[in-house]
């Protein structure tokens, strides 16, 4: 696992700089600790901070082909490296390392962009074309890795891993982009490819862009899909069946991911998931197996009872944080630094104090279980759309809207036993069911709430940023099932730009802890999407494949426990006795004047009510964790951005410069 | 008798409550005492839970469980004619059993 960065001079008049680089890979010093490699070569150069999980020795990058006229800098994994090789070389192709790296370059050499549609992993790829003076980037298709970029006015493309890195060019400046905050605030979420800042960009998930001077282009390679309902469905077939192609799919990603040249760890949440992720990987190692969870001392979100059960039962070496109000209100200002944009709850507190126990333990490397609430339907919002649905089909039936109840124990105990209360709530557009984002219009109307805090003319509509936000889903999208169509909202929206960014990598990275998914592996997520929805989602018995299929590898308190979504203690973690200075400074009238993002008398009630410890819903949380973090961003990156010092001379780092007819390495 | 159910009283301190607590307004209570404070999505599930603490705490009338429903919830008027049946004894509407 790596960082990358690069420049390109689309107008070929200015020369990449050493210099530069030197300080845009500064920033990204947390990904890739281990070494560094710069390329010139006039008006472009590429950068690479590297974490050596493959080949240690001699993966150095930049890496060239066999002729040095493509050079590649890389971040993440190929697991099906060694099958692509084996593959190449019967081609008449010659490796000079053993890296997944050098593979890419190889299958790009021969393929060109179609090259990415071979390759099973998490990465995000940059190669430079000496001949054609043209850059390839490629991101994986569901947005593992990240890849951000921008131009200046002067046609000088620059592209990064973490858009600190892009902002430690002078050229680049940070300004926040009101209308995305309202976005975030509305779906939790930025709509790709747009980022907090104005200017700066995301190369989207599944997509891969080429430059040249001639101008810039962004094509889909892969996008997330779903048949149609009804249409030429495949033949029924015996669950059993289905249940043992799962399980061998789901083995055979487990140990793809365990090919490394470092230990590798599991997480454990204590929920179904990462159980059975730790359990496969336990079945298929001979060693002593590492695990890691998070504990609260909040117990309303405390899963260890699960966690030590599980690890206990799987006889693992077990590892425990304890995660405290206190430690999420200390740690946020670092989180929001690595994550980079408005977060509207603080579960990544948690995960980044994770991944520093991870790597105080000496480990580099985790599989995790994400992924598997979207694909096999195992959320609660899935629930709540079937029995909105179902509901719907007789409006008057309010014991049917009592079906909610099952699904939100937790929320206002007076409220939620009232049919009428249910139906006021989750009975607006009840009826629109062919509405494409039927499915999470309960549940962003009542986001949309937190607007009341944002500055501009009065609450704007949601249903606008709603059409925008559904002209950008796929052609046939409204002819999938309704499950479907829930699942890819929650999966481009939510697991993409949220999930995976917010709490995944950047929580990893922050501590060079590499995360890998087998739930994600495009041959798995792509046979749960042709599965009949039933298959996941049966009346409103959530994951009822994966529960079957995992059920020989569990302890009975894991298989039949009720599930509970990760999440994190909010207002409690920034209001407390010995909260820290930073909370009030940047809530309080002057850092809101200088943002200029947020209406100073709602936020100072909001603050108001909190200190006094008044009972606080969950959108007074969601405002608290997306004004917080969104003042967070402004002042981290706008007001107060310190760009890293340069690497220095004495750090390793490999510098290759071309045209000038000689290569150096230093030291 | 109790000033809070001369006319006018109740339904300030609601807006007030709710400005305050659960719309973070600028300018008080900005809507008329018969909107409807949840298709309006003036308060979610919890600020019924709030609201019904509140005229618990501020009137010092007994809310059950089973009042706490839209015929009594739902608007600032509903809610101002609710609390001052309960101060002079009168039984509320009151839930069915579901």
């Amino acid at each position: 696992m790596c960082g990358i960065a690069g420049v390109f001079d689309r107008s070929g008049r200015e020369r990449a700089s050493e210099e530069g680089l030197r300080r845009m890979l500064a920033m990204l010093r947390h990904r890739g600790p281990d070494e560094f490699g710069i390329l010139l070569d006039r008006e472009a150069g590429l950068g690479s901070a590297r974490l050596s999980i493959i080949d240690i020795g001699g993966g150095s990058q930049p890496i060239a082909n066999e002729d040095r006229t493509l050079w590649i800098v890389f971040n993440g994994e190929i697991f099906n490296y060694l099958e692509l090789r084996a593959e190449l070389e019967a081609l008449g192709h010659r490796f000079r390392t053993a890296t997944d790296t050098e593979v890419v370059l190889h299958l790009y050499q021969r393929y060109g962009s179609r090259c990415l549609a071979r390759l099973n992993g998490q990465f995000a790829i940059a190669i430079w074309d000496t001949r054609k003076r043209k850059l390839f980037l490629g991101r994986d298709r569901l947005g593992v890795r990240p890849l951000f970029y921008t131009e200046t006015p002067g046609k000088t493309l620059l592209f990064a891993s973490e858009i600190k890195s892009l902002l430690s060019d002078r050229r680049v400046r940070a300004e926040i982009d009101s209308d995305v905050v309202r976005q975030i605030f509305l779906f939790w979420a930025p709509p790709a490819p747009h980022t907090a800042f104005r200017g700066v960009v995301e190369l989207p998930p599944g997509h891969f862009l080429s430059a040249d001077e001639r101008g810039i282009r962004v094509e889909r390679y892969w996008e997330n899909r779903f048949p149609e309902e009804g249409g030429g469905a495949p033949a029924p077939r015996r669950f059993e069946e289905v249940v043992e192609e799962f399980r061998a799919l789901l083995t055979d990603a487990c140990r793809l991911r365990l090919r490394a040249d470092v230990p590798v760890g599991a997480y454990l949440s204590g929920g179904l998931d990462s159980s059975a992720i730790a359990a496969l990987v336990r079945r298929s190692s001979a060693s002593r197996l590492s695990t890691f969870s998070i504990s609260f001392s909040d117990e309303r979100y405390d899963e260890s009872a699960f966690q030590r059960e599980m690890a206990s039962h799987l006889g693992t070496e077990h590892h425990m944080i304890r995660a405290t109000h206190e430690d999420i209100g200390r740690v946020f200002p670092e989180v929001v630094w690595h994550a980079e944009v408005p977060m509207m709850r603080t579960a990544p507190a948690p995960m980044f104090l994770l991944s520093k126990l991870v790597r105080d333990r000496g480990f580099k490397v985790v599989l995790t279980g994400e992924g598997a609430d979207e694909f096999l339907a195992g959320y609660d919002i899935f629930k709540e759309a079937k029995v909105r649905r179902f509901w719907a089909r007789q409006p008057h039936a309010l014991r049917r809207a009592t079906l909610l109840k099952r699904l939100y124990p937790d929320i206002g105990g007076l409220a939620q036993s009232h049919p009428e209360l249910l139906a006021a709530f989750f009975g607006e557009g009840l009826d629109e069911t062919e509405s494409p984002w039927y499915s999470h219009a309960v549940r962003w109307r009542n986001n949309a709430r937190t607007w009341r805090f944002l500055r501009g003319d009065g609450p704007a509509a949601e249903a606008p940023h709603f059409e925008r936000l559904a002209a950008a889903l796929p052609t046939n999208f409204g002819k999938w099932s309704p499950l479907a169509r829930a699942q890819h909202l929650e999966i481009d929206i939510f697991l993409s730009h949220y999930l995976l960014s917010s709490q995944g990598d950047r929580m990893g990275m922050a501590h060079s802890i590499e995360g890998r998914f087998p739930f994600l592996d495009f041959r798995l997520t792509e046979f749960c999407n042709r599965l009949d929805p039933r298959l996941k989602l049966r009346v409103l018995a959530e994951k009822r494949l994966l529960k079957a299929a995992a059920e020989p590898w569990l302890p009975e308190l894991i298989r039949g426990r009720v599930k509970r979504p990760y999440r994190a203690p909010v207002h409690r973690s920034f209001f407390h006795e010995g909260a820290p200075d930073y909370v009030r400074e940047l809530l309080g009238p002057r850092a809101l004047k200088d943002s200029a993002l947020f209406r100073l008398a709602p936020v100072a009630q909001l603050v108001a009510k909190m200190s006094k410890g008044a009972p606080v819903g969950e959108t007074d949380d969601m405002a608290l964790a997306g004004i917080l973090s969104t003042q967070l961003v402004h002042y981290l990156f706008v007001k107060n951005f310190r760009p890293a010092p340069p690497l220095r001379a004495t750090e390793p780092v490999k510098v290759c410069r071309l045209n000038s007819r000689h290569s150096e390495d230093n030291p | 008798m109790d000033r809070h159910t001369i006319d006018g009283h109740i339904e300030a301190a609601l807006r007030g409550f709710i400005a305050e607590n659960l719309l973070f307004s600028e300018q008080g209570f900005p809507y008329p005492d018969d909107v409807s404070l949840l298709r309006e999505r003036i308060i979610d599930s919890l600020g019924v839970v709030e609201l019904a603490a509140f005229v618990g705490q501020r009137f010092g009338v007994r809310v059950e469980q089973t009042e706490v429903r839209p015929e009594n919830f739902d608007s600032i008027a509903k809610l101002a004619a609710f609390v001052r049946r309960k101060q002079s004894g009168v039984r509320p509407e009151a839930a069915h059993p579901a």
